[in-house]
């Protein structure tokens, strides 16, 4: 599902993030991207978004070659993944449920499945009381779990996070890594770039390591 | 969700978060009515002038000096042919006496006259030119082809104020164009400097929506409708504007006409000039915030 082969990225001012990384996530697969702050995780979720391109190598994902995607393109190619930061990036001006809808509303889907589909994953979410709510109205924990909600509710064929537990307490950080388990297991190719060790090693899932921008 | 639905959602959008900011948006629509208020003004303006020069050519005249020669017979026959003429909305004979004695009447030196022996004037024809001629080259053409009559030996008319007053409006024309095109530019630069803050005002969203696979035309969308409001209100205001100015100066206009003598009544815009209005200030509203997002997009 995501093979990169010698990927080397090296940003304008000079500093190389990645260094001839290759990579093979199969689909389904599920796999925590580790390393100390600024090994270069962040780049390479980035470089799989085609958010940054990369400076050396081939990346292919969803069968989409990214290094010849073009830039009309990209918005399509973004619908088949989902991306959750660190940073929950809601829109604060409007409500929990037109916020995990977003991606539905994007693609122009019918207003009726909006609603239905953005309830459901709100109500999986356990967030079925908060739909009318606003971003601000809730605790860093509920909006983490609205950014998931607007990550998945396209039903991407890959899931990217960058430290989405980073901001959560250690409670809420397994509550959330379990329901990645739980999307894993209905098919959902994940990698999930996280420094909490002790938690992903609780969860038994392949890890890569990167340190200093290589494997 | 089809294409129309999608333009409805984006146009109701737009407006929520305008009247969010009421004072502020109506600020934005007022500058935007002033500066395209003083071009339609202008136009009002000039459309008035033109109708009154339409008037005034109306009431101009040439005088056809025939020949010494020329018999009462000759005259009656060639004021007949010029009658049917197309060109001609009216002509009338004046004899050598009938013009002596207007000339006394005006001169007022009718003792002079009196003792002249001889009446030396010739028979004189007034023609007044059907509307169709209005342009100084037009008059002059007409004229050669009046003085090739046989019997014309001289036509005189005056040629130099239709001359001043076609260039006076070609003056105006001219300044009219000149003002519409800076305050149009101006309309451009008002939008799209509103358009643009209120893109670094969402320059989040817009990262989120790029991130979830929000097209550019999706991005683009509610900003060009804010834009196109901000330009239609601002069309909406400049028109009123315009209407206030009729109104004001039309009792004072109609008394200074009479004054004249003249029946000329101040004319407002039309409906179709209030369209024309409306569409390019829609357009200018959508042009301008096409730009600043655009322009926010490629950074």
């Amino acid at each position: 599902m995501i093979h990169l082969q010698h990927v080397s990225k090296r940003y304008t001012n000079g500093y190389l993030a990645l260094d001839n990384i290759s990579l093979e996530l199969a689909p389904g697969e599920l796999a925590f991207l580790t390393g100390h702050s600024g090994a270069g995780k962040s780049t390479l979720l980035k470089l799989i978004a085609a958010i940054e391109p990369p400076s050396h190598g081939q990346i292919k994902v969803a069968n989409h070659h990214l290094n010849k995607l073009k830039p009309r393109h990209i918005p399509a190619f973004r619908r088949h993944i989902g991306i959750i930061l660190q940073s929950p990036n809601l829109l604060m001006d409007r409500s929990v449920l037109d916020n995990a809808a977003l991606p539905l509303i994007v693609a122009g889907a019918p207003y009726r499945e909006i609603q239905s589909r953005a309830r459901a994953v709100l109500g999986k979410m356990g967030l079925q009381n908060k739909q009318k709510c606003f971003p601000y109205e809730l605790s860093s924990g509920e909006q983490q779990r609205v950014a998931i909600a607007r990550a998945v509710i396209n039903k991407p064929a890959i899931l990217l996070a960058d430290e989405p537990t980073g901001n959560l307490d250690p409670e809420l950080a397994a509550e959330t890594m379990n329901l990645f388990q739980q999307f894993n297991q209905l098919g959902m190719t994940m990698l999930i770039a996280s420094h909490d060790l002790a938690l992903i090693h609780k969860l038994k899932h392949r890890i890569i390591i990167l340190s200093e921008g290589k494997l | 969700m089809n294409y129309l639905t999608r333009h409805m959602q984006s146009g109701l959008y737009s407006l929520g978060k305008l009247s969010r900011t009421p004072f502020a948006s109506l600020m934005t629509c007022f500058i935007i009515g002033i500066a395209l208020a003083l071009p339609a003004a202008l136009f009002v303006a000039l459309k008035n002038a033109e109708l009154i020069s339409g008037s005034l050519k109306q009431t101009l005249e040439m005088t056809l000096y025939l020949k010494q020669t020329a018999t009462p017979l000759q005259v009656r026959a060639l004021l007949s042919t010029l009658k049917k003429q197309a060109e001609i909305k009216n002509a009338r004979a004046i004899s050598p006496a009938d013009g002596l004695k207007e000339l006394q009447k005006q001169a007022g030196f009718d003792a002079s006259l009196e003792n002249l022996q001889n009446n030396p004037l010739p028979w004189a024809i007034i023609v007044q030119p059907s509307n169709e001629i209005n342009s100084p080259k037009q008059f002059e053409q007409f004229s050669q082809h009046l003085q090739q009559l046989p019997l014309v030996d001289n036509v005189q008319w005056d040629i130099l104020w239709v001359k001043r007053l076609a260039s006076f409006i070609t003056l105006v024309h001219r300044i009219l164009y000149a003002l519409a095109a800076f305050l149009s530019i101006a309309v451009l630069l008002i939008v799209n400097n509103t358009i643009r803050s209120a893109t670094e005002q969402h320059h989040k969203e817009i990262e989120i929506i790029k991130l979830i696979g929000g097209t550019n035309a999706f991005i683009r969308r509610p900003f060009l409708y804010t834009g196109m409001t901000y330009g239609l209100l601002g069309g909406m205001i400049a028109w009123l504007l315009v209407v206030i100015l009729v109104i004001a100066l039309k009792n004072p206009s109609q008394h200074l006409a009479e004054l004249y003598g003249s029946q000329f009544t101040l004319v407002g815009m039309r409906f179709d000039h209030l369209l024309i209005l409306l569409a390019g200030s829609l357009s200018l509203g959508l042009a301008g915030s096409w730009l600043a997002v655009t322009k926010h997009l490629r950074k």
